[in-house]
């Protein structure tokens, strides 16, 4: 069994869903489609990444917080 | 041989199936029907002058191999009906036979006359492959670059795709290709939950038609064969009634269908992260042995029995079972 996370902004999907509705031709609508989520950053990497730096300047702006207070 | 290749670019889908092989082309005057198939088997003759140049003489497609006469491809079926033998088989499970040695070159032979040589270097064809039935399967490693191999030989640029998507590509325009794609053939039975495209989970179950016939022949006595061609032409999974044979077919029939909607539901139950889906997604079956009437009554029902993780909107039969696949990858390598 393989397993393929692809999470995404819900809106942009939503989008991409209502765009490949307006192509009839099933081919056409396939190529949209694949086209779209092929340009998708894979989301596991991407919310991660996202995560760790938010997290590390909060703890650094923390330390350098306590810092002062504690020389001042 | 299909001589109008040689002035084609287009690109091909190959449903490369343990019964049958399948290829898909866009129709044009030198093929006006968009889809050819083989039967994956063959028959072995005794090597003789005499018996190659009858075969020749009546158009027999066949090849010598290690001083034997192999028949293959649908002419194997008419060869064992006169001879009353069993057609073997290349493929076992979704791969190629590891029992029979003659497996590669009956492949070879039934890919060659349904594709011919590509006229134009690296002219595109995709091919289906199985999911793997645990988490790796050695074996669909082998069989995919055994496959490959044929397709270069042949001058083709070849990429595989899972046989169950190639399913959502061949069927699910309508669901953006949002949905689950089955192909239930005859070694396995192909499954795969893909997202606007995207496969998410994939995998197969080894129980499909072939398990159906060996059970129900091994409890009635009767051959394998038989039983593939009763299950082909009259049979209906609705109940059991008097007759012996009806009825082993339906409790190995139900047996495949309770096992597929176990493995569907647990597979989804135990797979983490999963996207969220918003909205009702769709099933569509494929494949032979999903074409009996009352197949896909019963699989609904079993489906329903207990609570299924993800909405479902609808629960279908391809319009074209048999070709599904070939279908889907020809839209793969249209893309």
């Amino acid at each position: 069994m393989t397993v393929r996370i692809v999470w995404k902004p819900r809106k942009s999907v939503g989008k991409i869903e209502k765009l490949a509705r307006q192509t009839a031709d099933p081919l056409e609508r396939l190529r949209y489609v694949r086209h779209q989520m092929d340009l998708r950053e894979p989301p596991g990497r991407f919310r991660w990444r996202q995560v760790r730096r938010i997290a590390a300047w909060i703890s650094a702006a923390i330390g350098v917080a306590l810092l002062v207070w504690r020389i001042h | 041989m299909s001589n109008g290749e040689h002035e084609s670019n287009l690109p091909l889908g190959l449903d490369v199936g343990t019964s049958r092989i399948v290829v898909a082309r866009t129709a044009d005057k030198a093929h006006p029907s968009p889809y050819e198939s083989q039967l994956n088997a063959f028959i072995t003759l005794p090597y003789s002058k005499l018996a190659e140049s009858l075969l020749e003489r009546e158009g027999v497609f066949h090849e010598v191999f290690g001083g034997e006469l192999l028949v293959t491809g649908n002419d194997a079926q008419k060869f064992a009906e006169v001879f009353r033998v069993e057609t073997r088989r290349p493929m076992s499970r979704g791969v190629l036979n590891p029992q029979e040695p003659h497996s590669l070159a009956v492949i070879r032979s039934i890919i060659a006359r349904l594709l011919g040589k590509s006229g134009v270097a690296g002219r595109k064809v995709f091919f289906s492959v199985p999911a793997p039935c645990q988490e790796s399967d050695p074996a669909i490693a082998y069989h995919e670059a055994s496959i490959r191999q044929i397709l270069t030989q042949l001058g083709f640029d070849s990429q595989a795709i899972q046989e169950g998507l190639a399913v959502v590509f061949g069927e699910m325009s309508s669901s953006n290709y949002t949905g689950i794609g089955i192909s239930c053939g005859s070694g396995l039975c192909n499954v795969c939950l893909a997202v606007l495209s995207v496969p998410v989970i994939s995998f197969a179950v080894p129980k499909a038609g072939d398990f159906i016939d060996a059970q129900a022949a091994a409890v009635t006595g009767e051959l394998a064969t038989r039983m593939r061609v009763l299950k082909e032409s009259t049979f209906a999974v609705n109940g059991l009634s008097g007759d012996r044979v009806q009825n082993a077919l339906t409790v190995y029939y139900d047996d495949v269908i309770r096992t597929l909607a176990n493995a569907l539901r647990s597979t989804i139950c135990s797979t983490q992260r999963l996207p969220k889906l918003d909205q009702s997604v769709p099933i569509v079956l494929s494949g032979g042995t999903a074409i009996p009437k009352g197949f896909l009554k019963r699989f609904t029902t079993a489906l329903r029995t207990e609570d299924f993780p993800i909405k479902i909107s609808e629960i279908r039969l391809s319009d074209d079972p048999l070709n599904s696949t070939a279908r889907g990858a020809l839209m793969a390598a249209l893309c």
